[in-house]
């Protein structure tokens, strides 16, 4: 029971972290949210279902429709909202991605319809089977699929030139500019993986859930964020580990106490968790040296 | 080297340059002097490109460069190190001196020159895997000069360099500022502390409120009783 729901948890979490770390990405460098995340990974699920409909069960072109769709989308969300806005209030960026996620999820819906629609494989139907837990081939897929993204995103952020100038540009934008860095192309670059990620994980969940709809991205976005925060908003690697948390927490949450509780007892922990340590579980307060 | 002529330069509405005329030559230092707020850094920032609003004609080596961004200027040889030092807190040493060589990035050209940044500054080695933001004042001071020079520079913007420093390391850097110059880079420092560094300097200016009000050779300058008065505390050197 107990291994049962913490690998229905990790799951949860892997879907969570693969959107926490793109708000970390864009809040780190810019101190904005954006609230559209949700449906990138919206619109990233639907091209990879599409595609994969269309030619026939080709999963990895359908992979790759998630990724080019949605990065795609996540540039041209910084070129509309965040750009022309860089050293004003973060409140415009936040209004229009909200209006963009709700024309986002009006526009598929009137594209594909409201109704949900199944992913048309069976991903269940392998199981492994370990003493009284069992593991679906999904799952381990997820997982997998997941960890194997952040090992990536942590070597480019750590040993390539361009996620060295990330990090430098998310310390100290005015600082990479004198550097030569050019700042806006690397705004882009995060936005680039952020959005590309948030499609790989929207076809994922969607297969996971078999079910792909228009405001699918919405309930999830929101809890990434909560997950980010909670691990400590501008750091990935809090990001990860608070989206982890909050899987595994909703999750034993739903299995010991109640499942209709779920959420609630999951935020009432991520409330007081922050209450406590106002920068989240593994954020930083940044002391300035004179 | 360097040649500035009528270069006006503000921030929004406020105008913070007027005409301003400058030049550096190959291998000078040249200080500019001034008050707080006369326009001193505004200058450096013209000359860098990080301000958009600026007229004037700026020349590099007989090429226009007043409309360069930062980037094309770091590619022709002109470092500029800001007032405040802006080292990145949470990278390493090693990490911000390779970023200075952003620009020329190619691992054997920042193998080497880290090791000859090591050699130069050997704290920085002593240090090189702890981050920016834990070093003293005198050390990020270190490290910001040998992040400017990761790219070979040409000419050295360097703003206020002593800010904010014990008084024994400020002679350290304002020497390290010499051995620079003396290595046949030019430099154009900029900073309140006037006295010593018209005693590094070959030529000053001295700017009030956006203008050029005096310039000449340090010594004369030095010498000169309205520039003892207003910016060397009324003493001679």
């Amino acid at each position: 029971m107990l291994t049962q729901q913490i690998i229905n948890g990790l799951t949860l979490g892997s879907l969570y972290a693969l959107l926490a770390v793109g708000f970390s990405l864009i809040c780190g460098i810019l101190n904005m949210i954006t609230f559209s995340h949700g449906e990138i990974f919206m619109i990233g699920a639907f091209s990879g279902l599409y595609t994969i409909i269309a030619l026939g069960g080709n999963l990895p072109l359908g992979l790759a429709a998630a990724v080019v769709v949605s990065a795609a989308a996540g540039i041209l969300t910084e070129r509309i909202a965040f750009r022309p806005f860089r050293n004003e209030s973060p409140l415009s960026p936040a209004l229009i991605t909200i209006g963009l996620s709700i024309s986002l999820q009006a526009g598929i819906l009137l594209l594909f319809g409201a109704d949900t629609k199944p992913f048309p494989y069976n991903v269940s139907a392998h199981k492994f089977i370990l003493g009284n837990t069992v593991i679906s081939g999904i799952e381990v897929f997820v997982i997998g699929i997941s960890i194997l993204l952040m090992i990536m995103l942590h070597l480019f952020i750590h040993y390539t030139r361009w996620g060295l100038a990330l990090r430098a540009t998310s310390q100290r934008i005015e600082a990479a500019d004198i550097m030569g860095i050019s700042t806006n192309r690397i705004i882009a670059i995060a936005f680039c993986t952020a959005s590309l990620l948030a499609g790989i994980d929207g076809l994922l969940a969607g297969a996971y859930y078999s079910a792909f709809y228009p405001r699918m991205g919405v309930a999830i976005s929101l809890k990434a964020l909560a997950g980010a925060t909670f691990g400590g908003i501008g750091s990935i690697q809090g990001a990860m580990a608070g989206a982890l948390s909050l899987g595994v927490i909703e999750s034993l949450a739903a299995g010991y106490i109640s499942a209709s509780y779920r959420d609630v007892i999951a935020f009432t922990i991520l409330i007081f968790v922050l209450l406590i340590k106002p920068s989240g579980l593994l954020g930083q307060m940044r002391e300035e040296k004179v | 080297m360097l040649k500035l002529s009528h270069v006006s330069a503000g921030y929004g509405n406020i105008q913070a340059l007027f005409d301003i005329d400058l030049e550096v030559g190959d291998g000078e230092l040249v200080a500019l002097i001034g008050a707080n707020g006369a326009g001193k850094s505004t200058t450096l920032k013209s000359i860098i490109g990080i301000l958009p609003d600026r007229q004037g004609s700026i020349r590099y080596d007989d090429e226009e460069i007043s409309q360069n961004n930062p980037s094309e200027n770091l590619r022709r040889g002109i470092v500029m190190i800001p007032e405040g030092r802006w080292i990145f807190p949470d990278l390493t040493v090693s990490e911000n001196l390779k970023i200075g060589a952003f620009i020329k990035w190619n691992q054997d050209y920042i193998e080497a020159k880290l090791e000859e940044q090591f050699a130069l500054f050997p704290i920085l080695k002593e240090r090189r895997n702890q981050k920016g933001g834990t070093l003293s004042g005198g050390e990020q001071q270190m490290l910001a000069i040998s992040r400017a020079l990761m790219s070979e520079p040409r000419l050295l913007l360097l703003d206020e360099p002593s800010l904010g420093l014990a008084p024994q390391m400020v002679s350290t850097v304002f020497s390290l500022i010499k051995k620079i110059n003396r290595s046949g880079v030019s430099v154009l420092l900029v900073e309140q502390n006037s006295a010593m560094a018209l005693q590094i300097a070959n030529r000053g200016y001295v700017i009030s409120s956006g203008k050029i009000i005096v310039s000449g050779r340090s010594a004369d300058l030095l010498d000169n009783p309205l520039v003892q008065n207003a910016y060397l505390g009324g003493l001679k050197k």
